[in-house]
């Protein structure tokens, strides 16, 4: 699988950057014929036969073949048809090693196409302004990761494949419109088996067309002392860190506190803003929602008693009495109906959920109803499992008189109140934030107080795992095979690891030559040795993914019969040549079909 | 000034009558180097330190024949072996042997070191002694652009400018480059004050060479020792920098550097892992490198005797 | 001139070059390529939501209206708002100038504690191995990389032994009524000792050097006489003599060595999970979290300063030849 390294191991890296270079002149004087054997240099894995041409009259590339019109003297290519270098974006190694690791391997292999490419190293920010706010970009690798209302495959397949979304999520300006028709229509569709059959259509066009490549599901893994807490909840797709385990553990001795690691800051504690991954929970221990997913992933009511759809378009929402916020005030049909009016009033994370609400209305003080505008079967997940039902008593106080900024999301409490489970205490910023029981709640939980430890390494956390300090890791990003050493050496810890609905992709600029071309985007996913990626580079740590937004982690909605793209150069160079691209005679570098190198040229299949 | 000058063209000719003196003085000098270098046989350490820079710039130069892989090489199957004879130093987590990637490290390591020495070298010394020998405003304001440097928090500065622009070597050298050379122009600057006062100066201006002639002729040789050892404490800061910068994950994460080394060590817990030979062996290279350069400093603070200041 | 005079003057030109380095600073800034909002304002917003979020962060108004705002905000500490989280700056820094000053400061202490002894025990036992190789120890504990022997001391102490806290500033759950107990409990003790011995580590070489080389010179100069005094073996008569010579180097090199650990600060409390304005600068930068980033180093700039100032003025005070010109 691997080229065979030239004497002088300096020279490998220039050696692979340029293959094709030294490989087509020289074989090129004796091709013909010679092909078929396979130069020193091929996959031996290839079993792929070229594509095109008689068969007969073929040219040795650096491993691969091309018929013998594919490969033009220089003097007949256009300078529209080059190639410029590929560049693929991927933060540095220090936030994400193994990702880094995976975009010099990719970057490589790609390059074996006869494609100049680089990989260029951004921190978030910059490639969220570079990827998500331009189009000045060529590949970049990507994440997303598992939320509760990311397990209705709804939310990844419409905002990361429609057409309407290149502004947000499907950054990588993808367009097709048998697609955008088929995840429109599961949106409206009632009947569990034909929503099911349309989402996995749509995950056959977008595995197709590939306008990005699927690397994996990755795994979520959390560890936890089992000595002293009982009952942590697996949640499928989600992993162990969810609101089911925090309201359901138990201590098993005196120690009454648990202390969870986080290794980064929150970034607020805003009844309105969710954007951190790490404050997810704590935001659900002090603000409760009128719904919340069960352990099958469904939405199931939580502050709500039920939910009555009346008709297509009406929901009734009854919520539970006599509950009341920590300062003791009441929680009213006002409240909800105030906390969702905000949303509606202002831009904030879920201003797209209810953006279909038309009107909430009391109908008395403890049931709202809330009318749509059609019918938006995904709002009880997309909605009610992450509103936060906040005070209204002290919010509009808060905006009336005290908020010096525009936005209530921008707002930070000094004391944040809600109707959760928990009652903040105190916040210290980099050390920890701790919360206390909050003993009136309706569904109260079994021990004392809850401190969230800011812990930036992980050696540091997991150590502190092992000694005791700590009771649970929520986000071990290390190295899970020492992780699983350590807990395996340890009888007080125990661990889960579960596939999530998140997942790591590389995406192209589907807006951009050369990705605007099927062929091309085809071939670049030829290129990925997943397996090797998989296994060797993530230890296994997650599933291999084919190209779908839908992670194999929800069973009923994954499309299994889709058929991975092999690892194979003749395989991507056969997609080439029928995409009619042309290699430079000389040098052996990859040039685009003369009558295509822009974006109009009909490139729809 | 001005009138200095008038007095240098009007005597052209005295210049001559100079450079007999000159040539005398030339001899001293070359006397006061021999002296200088005598100090090797006085200050074994001084040697020590020597010998090891040697060493490793000699380690540097010959990395693709010493190295025995290619340093970024990666063998998943063999990842994390302790030492052996097939990896004197064992591997990293992506199997890379680290032996390698030590002697290639000490490309950027010396690369970034003298760059930064030379360059610190040269703006402290032309500001010190323009200041020193001009005095008056042009003294003040230099001086106060020494003082606006000193004011400047080192580490802090150097991560802005590698975060705000790129994460490569070159940054890291520009941004020790305008800040380090403080140091070196403050003790140039009192030094040509002193020069300044020295007789063959005197008889430098009263036979009118120029300002520049007897800046770069007559006072810079004599600072250059001085020079000579902040460049080489320079070497040892910039060095010791990168690997912070790398450390804090600022570095050219792509590039084989000690620092970036240690970073990825860190970032595979290394630690945790109990992978002494990966977090241990960088951190030693870097103190080789760094230990030399004060070394060679010590030989001359001697001699010298400055004050072992932070920079 | 006086020493009043002297000290004013100091006082001005350090608030010139204070003002002067934030106006650097600033346009640093405003000169990086990519936009400060990006991480704020990358999920998903309209053109109209971005401009309001703009608006709320003062970056709608022309430059100078900002270069205004921005110098202002050193007097009032008003550094606006966080691009990451929306909170007001001066309320996320402001109890973390005292984590820094508090770790700094009883390292640099214990660097003197450590180092000034030290050094007078290398010139007792000049000429002979002892001192050569304590002589070459101080230099080797200056070339080590502080974020090494940091991690160093956190694989020995910390992992195997399970001696001291790897990091961070207390233990979970306790609530301190104020910053001062908070700092004099015993469990912040715990969690100070590695970080501050790490950084003493480092800078004790100096006073160590320093007191050294003092003490020979004191040695050289009454030879004779203390051959005779060594007789008698009176080490504290020397020392005393000695220290009086050492004094003033050791003192403008302390207050060097504080505006150094101040900027060394970013390393230390990065490795050790310390909240100090070193650590948020550190995670403001990598977060394009530019106003922290900016304020974080405005404030690191000034302790500088004043350090520098301080070195100065005890220069000033301990040197007679000085005449304040």
């Amino acid at each position: 699988m691997t080229d065979q390294p030239p004497d002088n191991p300096l020279q490998r890296r220039n050696f692979l950057k340029k293959t094709g270079a030294v490989g087509a002149t020289v074989t090129l004087a004796s091709f013909a014929g010679c092909a078929g054997d396979g130069g020193g240099g091929g996959d031996d894995t290839d079993t792929e036969t070229v594509a095109g041409g008689g068969g007969d009259d073929t040219v040795q590339m650096e491993g691969f073949q091309v018929p013998s019109e594919n490969v033009v003297p220089q003097s007949e290519l256009d300078e529209a048809q080059a190639i410029p270098e590929l560049t693929l974006i991927v933060n540095p190694p220090d936030a994400q090693p193994d990702d880094h690791e995976t975009s010099m391997f990719v970057s490589e292999e790609i390059a074996k196409l006869g494609l100049d490419t680089t990989v260029e190293t951004m921190t978030w920010p910059s490639q969220s302004s570079t990827v998500w706010d331009g189009t000045d970009w060529d590949m970049t690798f990507w994440q997303m990761v598992g939320r509760p209302s990311r397990l209705d495959p709804d939310e990844f397949s419409v905002q990361m494949g429609h057409s309407s979304f290149q502004q947000g999520y499907n950054y990588y300006f993808w367009e097709d419109e048998e697609y955008d028709e088929k995840v429109m229509a599961q949106r409206e569709e009632l009947d569990q088996a034909a929503r099911e059959e349309l989402i996995k259509e749509c995950q056959q066009i977008f595995h197709d067309r590939g306008p990005s490549t699927f690397l994996m599901y990755p795994d979520k893994t959390i560890p936890w002392n089992s000595e002293r807490w009982d009952g942590v909840v697996e949640l499928n797709g989600m992993g162990a860190v969810n609101m089911l385990t925090f309201s359901n553990i138990e201590p098993t001795g005196d120690r009454t506190e648990l202390n969870i690691a986080y290794d980064q800051e929150l970034q607020a504690l805003n009844p309105f803003d969710q954007s951190g991954e790490i404050d997810m929970i704590q935001h659900r221990m002090i603000w409760d929602r009128l719904a919340w997913p069960n352990e099958s992933a469904l939405p199931e009511p939580r502050l709500a008693e039920e939910f009555n759809w009346k008709d297509d378009t009406t929901l009734e929402v009854p919520i539970k009495e006599g509950h009341t916020f920590h300062d003791g005030e009441p929680v009213t049909a006002e409240d909800v109906k105030y906390s969702y009016n905000i949303h509606r009033d202002y831009s904030t994370y879920f201003s797209g959920p209810v953006e279909p609400v038309n009107e909430i209305t009391v109908v008395d003080d403890h049931t709202v109803e809330f009318s749509f505008d059609y019918h938006f079967a995904p709002f009880p997940m997309a909605a009610m499992g992450r509103i936060a039902i906040i005070p209204k008593h002290k919010w509009t106080d808060i905006i009336e008189n005290r908020m010096d900024v525009e936005n209530p999301m921008l707002y930070q409490e000094e004391e944040p109140l809600g109707s959760g489970p928990m009652e903040f205490v105190h916040w210290r910023s980099s050390e920890e934030v701790r919360l206390e029981r909050f003993d009136d709640h309706f569904d109260p939980i079994a021990y004392e107080a809850r401190n969230s430890r800011i812990i930036p390494s992980v050696q540091t956390m997991l150590t502190q795992l092992e000694n005791g300090t700590l009771d649970m890791l929520a986000n071990y990003r290390g190295d899970k095979d020492v992780l699983r050493d350590r807990v395996d050496a340890n009888d007080s810890l125990s661990m889960a690891a579960t596939t999530t609905v998140g997942f790591k992709q590389i995406s192209y600029n589907n807006d951009r030559p050369p990705f605007h071309i099927d062929g091309f985007r085809r071939a670049m996913n030829h290129r990925f040795d997943k397996e090797t990626i998989v296994n060797d580079i993530y230890g296994g740590w997650g599933s291999i993914a084919p190209n779908t937004l839908v992670s194999s982690a929800l069973e009923s909605w994954h499309n299994d019969e889709l058929e991975r793209y092999e690892f194979s150069l003749q395989a991507a160079a056969n997609e080439l040549i029928e995409a009619g691209f042309v290699w430079d005679e000389s040098d052996g570098m990859l040039y685009m079909p003369a009558d295509n190198t822009e974006i109009d040229g009909d490139d729809k299949p | 000034m001005s009138d200095q000058n008038k007095t240098a063209l009007d005597s052209e000719s005295n210049v001559d009558a100079l450079d007999t003196e000159l040539s005398t003085w030339r001899e001293r000098q070359a006397d006061a180097w021999r002296r200088r270098l005598a100090f090797l046989k006085r200050e074994p350490m001084g040697l020590a330190g020597i010998l090891i820079l040697l060493a490793i710039v000699l380690v540097a130069i010959f990395a693709p024949v010493i190295a025995p892989y290619e340093p970024t090489e990666t063998d998943y199957g063999n990842s994390l072996a302790p030492p052996s004879a097939e990896h004197p130093l064992g591997t990293d987590s992506a199997g890379r042997d680290i032996f390698s990637q030590l002697v290639f490290g000490a490309r950027p390591a010396l690369q970034i070191g003298l760059l930064s020495a030379i360059s610190v070298a040269f703006v402290g010394m032309n500001v010190g002694l323009v200041a020193g020998y001009y005095g008056g405003y042009v003294d003040d304001a230099l001086m106060r652009l020494v003082d606006f440097a000193y004011g400047i928090p080192f580490t802090p500065f150097i991560i802005v400018l590698v975060a705000l622009w790129e994460p490569s070597k070159w940054t890291i050298v520009g941004a020790i480059a305008l800040l380090l050379w403080r140091q070196t122009a403050r003790v140039v600057r009192s030094h040509v004050l002193n020069l300044k006062e020295k007789p063959f100066v005197k008889s430098a201006r009263t036979v009118g060479a120029s300002d520049r002639r007897i800046i770069y002729r007559h006072i810079a040789p004599n600072v250059l020792p001085l020079v000579f050892l902040y460049g080489s404490f320079a070497i040892a800061w910039a060095i010791l920098t990168e690997a912070a910068i790398s450390y804090l994950g600022f570095g050219d994460p792509t590039a084989v550097t000690w620092g970036q080394m240690l970073q990825s060590a860190q970032q595979s817990q290394a630690l945790a892992r109990d992978a002494w030979w990966w977090f241990t062996m960088p951190g030693i290279a870097i103190m080789l490198t760094v230990i030399s350069a004060f070394l060679i400093g010590r030989g001359y603070e001697e001699q010298l005797n400055p004050e072992l200041q932070e920079p | 001139m006086g020493l009043k005079e002297f000290v004013t003057r100091r006082i001005i030109q350090i608030v010139v070059l204070y003002f002067a380095i934030a106006t650097m600073l600033f346009f640093l800034f405003r000169a990086a390529p990519g936009d400060p909002l990006a991480a704020y304002i990358g999920t998903g917003f309209t053109q109209e939501q971005a401009a309001q979020i703009r608006a709320t962060f003062g970056l709608d108004q022309p430059i100078h209206v900002q270069y205004w705002k921005y110098m202002t905000s050193l007097v009032t500490f008003n550094f606006g708002l966080s691009y990451i989280t929306g909170d007001p700056v001066w309320g996320i820094i402001q109890d973390r100038i005292w984590n820094t000053l508090v770790l700094m400061g009883t390292s640099v202490i214990l660097a003197y504690l450590i180092g000034v002894p030290f050094g007078a025990y290398l010139a007792w036992n000049r000429g002979t191995k002892r001192e050569r190789f304590g002589v070459v120890f101080a230099l080797i504990s200056r070339s080590a990389p502080v974020f090494w022997t940091g991690l160093l001391g956190i694989w020995i102490f910390s992992f195997k032994l399970g001696w001291l806290p790897a990091g961070s500033m207390s233990q979970p759950g306790v609530t301190y009524s104020s910053k001062l107990a908070q700092f004099t409990s015993p469990s912040f003790l715990r969690h100070l000792i590695l970080p501050a011995l790490v950084q003493a580590f480092y800078f004790y070489s100096l006073p160590a050097l320093l007191m050294r080389n003092s003490m020979l010179e004191v040695m050289n100069e009454d030879f004779v006489d203390f051959a005779e005094l060594k007789g008698i073996s009176d080490f504290s008569v020397m020392l005393k003599h000695a220290a009086r010579n050492a004094l003033l180097p050791i003192v403008t090199a302390f207050a060097v060595a504080a505006g150094f650990a101040v900027g060394g600060s970013v390393v230390l409390e990065t490795v050790f999970a310390w909240p100090g304005l070193g650590r948020e600068m550190v995670r403001a930068v990598i977060a394009n979290d530019y106003p922290v980033a900016q304020a974080t180093f405005l404030i690191l700039a000034g302790l500088v300063l004043v350090a520098n100032f301080l070195a100065d003025l005890a220069y000033g005070y301990l040197d007679p030849r000085i005449t304040y010109d």
